[in-house]
């Protein structure tokens, strides 16, 4: 059993609730929340015993030992540091990986041979295993093309490397390689725009489109394409959109996905542990989407393509 | 009230009929527009004549082998011109300058150079020019409505999928060592039974080229702005007549326009397999008020049964007047001297950015799209 602290998951609290029931192996001993109330309350419905406002208080709460750490949208710590060192193992969000010291967690993680994976639920989303079964399979072909849009209201304030680096591992995942070919602008689109164009070797090619321009209180919006040299999938929104019928309008309606990403992620990440094997995100695809998505964002402030020449990308 | 049902009519000269005759059917769809003589030069090979020699029959008019001696012969007011690709230029200038109002089948032409022939004499004559589009199938028609009464407020962004589910000969790797490369214009040619041949001509043309005039005249309608900065990706994915005539099947563009407004498009003949229909063809349109996904097939009735050929298509379109209504706009730019839905200019800004596309591609750099 995998005793785990989950820190700053305040709003997916009641969604851990959820899928930890269908979680084998796993159990929730402790909480950590910058906001107090916010951490009792996640607490209580996770059944957890230790409640704390950051890792480095956790040690004076006392109660159950834990063996794991799962952090949501938080800055890393060097607490988390020091916690990777004793071989606790990680897991955090790929959003978070420009951070400074994700680099020093990962290499935490490494010497204490912890088991590090980063958080990315597009890739445990069922529409995209199911298109990545598909293209693993080879019923798809060669993978030719993926179309990606991405919208939602503007929430919380991320970067754009935030903003862009989920959609590009997942373009880095479904072509089992990294962009030899960037370009990114955002126009008059801006600000909370963003169009990433990557070139894959071999001939194939990513538009990823990204907004969080959509008004507040909008439901988020996706939908994924992907075309292969003998097939293609279409994991998109719009095919699945019920008709709410009313007096004045009628209404399309998503019936979503729910949170079975976020069970499965977390299955993986518990597994991984459990049989000492590299987790479904590893350090070294994290560092391979950051790369990506940060010159992305150079690409979109110098007007040019950059290009992969030997390991490093260049602007032309 | 419809122009059809109180003006007079217009006698057409069809210009050349050598691909899939939808242009002149659907000119003709209209009753204001009526067949009088199917044309062509005489030096053209004798497939080119047995085309179009059926096609007159099929409109029950003469067939005549010299183009300029059918405009002084029959009368005619305008001109259809559907003839291999590379002639719709000349064609339409030759239309043009003898004051004949010009429908043309896509691309405008394989060359920048011809389109600006193609304007200075349209606009010298002051004659009406349309290429024909898709512009008035319901969806879009409902999408305009939409951007028009400012629904979305003000357009950011406006994104275009348009996936074509038609194979093209034979996969991309089945030629085997020592064969000869497919040999474009003789694939294009026996295509006609099928209909796949759009690209029908002497040069090699790839998807962009051949069907990029659609996505690309929906955005312009859509937008009436001018793409100013392209970025573009291409490549031969999936057929390998495109392969051996290193033309694009596949391609992804972003597109920088006038106004800050950015958008992108994917476009691809993407194979029979790779869709139960003609494909999955989308507009997103990203505004500062609302935001808008429009799948352009629709409306359709899906309809499956036992023993359905593969060839059938499971979900049919309905009330679909885009020949109609493409007609009717035609001729009422004729009797308003208004504009076309899709001019001689919009058409060549199209054309101008398909080449930079293709530029962008050779390059892997942006490049800026030719006033």
């Amino acid at each position: 059993m995998l005793r785990l602290v989950l820190v700053n998951q305040g709003c997916y609290a009641s969604s851990y609730a959820d899928v930890l029931q269908r979680v084998s192996n796993a159990s929730v001993v402790a909480v950590v929340d910058s906001n107090p109330d916010a951490g009792r309350d996640a607490a209580g419905l996770l059944g957890a015993k230790r409640v704390a406002t950051s890792l480095n208080q956790l040690p004076q709460t006392g109660g159950p030992e834990f063996d794991a750490v799962v952090v949501h949208g938080s800055v890393i710590t060097s607490e988390a540091v020091d916690l990777a060192r004793s071989g606790k193992h990680f897991l955090v969000d790929l959003a978070i990986a420009e951070e400074r010291l994700v680099e020093q967690l990962n290499q935490a993680c490494k010497l204490s041979e912890a088991c590090l994976m980063f958080g990315q639920r597009h890739r445990f989303q069922q529409s995209l295993q199911v298109m990545k079964d598909r293209l693993s399979s080879g019923k798809l072909g060669a993978p030719g093309l993926l179309r990606v849009h991405r919208w939602e209201s503007a929430g919380d304030d991320r970067s754009l490397i935030q903003q862009v680096i989920c959609d590009v591992d997942l373009a880095n995942w479904l072509f089992e390689s990294v962009p030899d070919l960037i370009y990114a602008v955002a126009g008059g689109a801006g600000p909370g725009y963003v169009q990433v164009h990557l070139g894959f070797p071999g001939g194939g090619m990513a538009l990823i489109d990204c907004a969080t321009s959509l008004p507040d209180g909008s439901n988020p919006y996706s939908a994924v394409t992907l075309v292969g040299s003998t097939g293609a999938a279409y994991a998109d929104q719009h095919r699945n959109a019920q008709l709410l019928i009313g007096s004045e309008q009628t209404t399309a309606l998503s019936t979503g996905e729910g949170d079975r990403d976020l069970r499965d992620q977390l299955q993986e990440f518990v597994d991984a542990v459990e049989q000492k094997r590299e987790p479904g995100v590893t350090g070294a695809e994290a560092d391979a989407a950051l790369r990506v998505a940060r010159t992305a964002v150079q690409s979109l402030a110098a007007g040019q393509a950059a290009h992969l020449v030997g390991e490093t990308y260049e602007l032309v | 009230m419809s122009s059809s049902d109180s003006q007079s009519h217009f006698r057409v000269a069809v210009l050349s009929v050598v691909k899939h005759a939808y242009v002149p059917r659907g000119i003709f769809s209209h009753s204001r527009f009526v067949p009088a003589v199917v044309a062509d030069d005489a030096d053209q090979p004798d497939w080119v004549h047995e085309r179009n020699e059926k096609f007159a029959d099929e409109c029950g008019v003469p067939y005549v082998k010299d183009v300029e001696q059918a405009i002084a012969d029959y009368d005619v007011q305008a001109a259809v011109v559907s003839s291999q690709a590379e002639r719709h230029g000349s064609l339409a200038v030759r239309a043009a300058n003898a004051g004949l109002h010009v429908v043309q089948d896509k691309p405008m032409s394989t060359r920048l150079s011809e389109c600006d022939r193609v304007i200075e004499a349209v606009d010298r004559k002051g004659i009406k020019f349309m290429m024909w589009n898709r512009n008035f199938l319901p969806a879009l028609v409902h999408t305009r409505q939409i951007v028009r009464r400012g629904d979305l407020g003000q357009l950011k962004a406006l994104h275009v999928d348009f996936y074509f589910a038609k194979d093209a000969g034979p996969p991309i790797g089945s030629r085997q060592p020592g064969d000869p490369p497919i040999n474009w214009e003789e694939t294009l040619i026996a295509a006609h039974a099928t209909g796949a041949d759009g690209g029908l001509g002497r040069d090699p043309m790839g998807e962009l080229e051949i069907e990029g005039i659609y996505p690309l005249a929906y955005i312009q309608m859509l937008t009436g702005v001018q793409v100013q900065r392209v970025f573009a990706r291409t490549t031969a994915h999936f057929h390998q007549l495109c392969a051996d005539n290193q033309v694009d099947d596949l391609a992804t563009v972003t597109l920088e326009m006038e106004k800050g407004l950015v958008g992108s498009l994917c476009l691809g003949r993407i194979g029979n397999a790779s869709h139960p229909d003609i494909g999955e063809i989308k507009l997103h349109l990203l505004g500062s008020e609302r935001a808008l996904v429009i799948a352009e097939a629709r409306p359709e009735v899906g309809v499956y049964y036992r023993g359905q050929p593969d060839t059938e298509f499971r979900h049919v379109r309905l009330v679909d007047d885009n020949n109609w209504l493409l007609a009717d706009n035609f001729a009422r730019a004729i009797d308003t001297d208004g504009d076309t839905i899709l001019n001689a200019h919009q058409s060549r800004a199209i054309c101008a950015t398909v080449e930079a596309a293709v530029e962008s591609s050779r390059t892997g750099k942006p490049v800026e799209v030719s006033t």
